[in-house]
């Protein structure tokens, strides 16, 4: 937890002292978009060679579906609220 | 869309390769999943420090905005709290990070994989990515039935950009810096309350 903050806020205040540096900042988002690339094959390796979750794939998409509904239809209704009470002019 | 596309196939490509060819084996004992991690939150976080609309989401962010993400948070903690009435095989606190991507798909998966399981990260995958879809499907509909702020909602870290067109068009001009703000906030977010719950 601890890492995961300090890396991050590290590379926040690195952004800002580089960001005139259009160059840096271009090659930043490529790299950004290669790594997760990169990073989201090793996993469909990773499980790809596990016969436990493939062969359960099926399930693990109906509960990542229901756990999609839940997340969304509780976000408007908290949304619905937010906007009647603070945001609606009338 | 396309970058959600793009990313399902290589991840779909890796399903393939790693199910028909060794190159798994070859890979196991290094360590390669948490330092890549750790160097993808790095470059996020320069991408985030360096993008100038995040200053401008700072000097632009009042109370009223910040009670949008607010929303987003305890609205999707409620929606999956709901949802794990219903499921026995995983516990609350793995749906509620799960939801705790809000849409990132990509960190988040990656972040649940490396602190958690595989299983949970295809979850997190799958699960995040539907969740654009939605919004990206239903925005319109959302802003005509529940006021302004649920597309933005819904859209969780992407309103700042895969949603954000659609959310400007389906809740109108005046909802486009809101949402932008409301993005930056949730993606800088996911990585911190992600590891949080799971760290329970």
């Amino acid at each position: 937890m601890i890492a995961v903050v300090s890396i991050m806020v590290g590379g926040m205040l690195l952004g800002f002292l580089v960001k005139a540096k259009q160059s840096v900042v271009s090659a930043n988002e490529k790299l950004i978009t290669y790594a997760i690339y990169l990073l989201l094959f090793m996993m469909g390796v990773s499980i790809g060679s596990n016969d436990q979750i493939i062969n359960s794939l099926s399930s693990l998409g109906f509960l990542a579906l229901i756990i999609s509904f839940g997340a969304v239809a509780g976000s408007i209704l908290t949304g619905f609220v937010v906007f009647r009470l603070f945001f609606k002019k009338d | 869309m396309k970058g959600s596309v793009i990313i399902l196939s290589f991840f779909t490509l890796g399903l393939v390769v790693g199910r028909y060819t060794p190159i798994n084996n070859w890979l196991i004992g290094i360590d390669y999943s948490s330092l890549s991690l750790y160097l993808l939150m790095f470059l996020v976080g320069i991408s985030i420090g360096s993008d100038n609309r995040s200053l401008q989401a700072l000097k632009s962010m009042n109370l009223k905005i910040l009670l949008i993400p607010l929303a987003t948070i305890i609205g999707t903690a409620i929606g999956v709290w709901f949802i794990s009435i219903f499921v026995t095989r995983y516990s609350i606190k793995e749906l509620m990070a799960v939801g705790a991507g809000y849409g990132y798909y990509s960190l988040s998966s990656i972040i649940i994989k490396n602190n958690h399981s595989d299983a949970l990260g295809v979850v997190a995958l799958l699960s995040n990515v539907i969740r654009e879809i939605i919004t990206l499907l239903l925005a319109p509909l959302m802003a005509i039935y529940f006021g302004k702020i649920a597309p933005i909602c819904s859209g969780g870290a992407t309103s700042m950009d895969t949603t954000l067109p659609i959310i400007t068009r389906s809740s109108g001009k005046e909802y486009a810096i809101p949402s932008l703000i409301h993005g930056i906030i949730l993606t800088i977010l996911v990585p911190f309350i992600v590891t949080f719950i799971l760290s329970f």
